[in-house]
């Protein structure tokens, strides 16, 4: 996995604050890959709860991360129990680590 | 001869006027989309209703021109004014907060992804679509208070008000 003990940490601790403390994230994509190189940062938030709005949450997570590991391409799914899985989501929990 | 702190005056000045302008027009779209109750049904009805989809491109395209006209010309521009250095966009947005012209950085940058979703979620879930464009409506509001904000700069340190902005244009 290609992100460092403090960028893990940031994403954890953005991820419970826009999400609540059960919400655990998960890191899919490219960056999971040790031999590739750069690449956008991809989480998958998992949820306990239903969440009402995705879109505006997932747009805070992204802005908090930002603002404290600097300008850079997030990307954020969330799921949920019952959410609508496409295949993105089937993907990332196959292939995702859990930070 | 001109100095360099009056040129850097004299474009800040005038890219104030441009975002005058873009908010203008953002009202205009903000305001028509907004009289729509945007949900689901409404996402779903548009490739039957052109004149509205034309409203809803209107409004997510000036949305991010304007957005991109104040951090990426206007906040630079007037630190460069104000003889101070500017950065990375994320170091202007600090000073900007820092200095009362952005009330908070998290704000905006969330602003900039809901536009990149609306940009790319339009075809594939209509009803995340119309949630986050109800979301993107509070961020006028936002642009607003920015150009208010370095409109005082504009008075304040060069003795311009709105009406003289058009002169530097």
């Amino acid at each position: 996995m290609r992100l460092t003990e403090h960028q893990q940490k940031v994403i954890r601790k953005a991820t419970k604050d826009v999400f609540g403390s059960s919400a655990t994230v998960r890191l899919f994509g490219s960056r999971v890959d040790d031999s590739l190189r750069g690449g956008d940062i991809d989480l998958l938030v998992e949820c306990l709860e239903p969440i009402e709005d995705a879109g505006q949450m997932s747009a805070k997570l992204v802005a908090q991360i930002q603002t404290r590991l600097g300008d850079q391409k997030i990307d954020v799914i969330c799921t949920w129990p019952g959410s609508k899985r496409l295949s993105v989501h089937r993907s990332a929990i196959e292939t995702g680590i859990v930070l | 001869m001109t100095t360099q702190l009056e040129q850097a005056r004299v474009r800040f000045l005038a890219t104030l006027e441009i975002v005058r302008r873009e908010l203008n027009v953002l009202k205009y779209s903000h305001e028509k989309l907004f009289s729509f109750s945007v949900d689901r049904a409404w996402v779903e009805s548009l490739d039957n209703n052109m004149k509205a989809a034309e409203t809803l491109e209107a409004f997510v395209s000036r949305f991010g021109r304007l957005q991109d006209t104040i951090g990426d010309k206007l906040i630079p521009r007037a630190l460069t004014a104000l003889a101070e250095h500017p950065g990375s966009m994320l170091d202007n947005l600090n000073k900007a907060e820092r200095l009362h012209w952005l009330e908070d950085v998290n704000a905006w940058l969330s602003a900039r992804e809901l536009r990149n979703k609306l940009v790319h979620e339009y075809m594939t879930d209509e009803n995340q679509f119309a949630k986050d464009i109800n979301s993107s409506a509070q961020f006028y509001t936002m642009f607003h208070q920015v150009y208010l904000e370095l409109l005082k700069v504009a008075e304040k340190n060069f003795g311009v008000t709105e009406n003289e902005l058009r002169e530097y244009l």
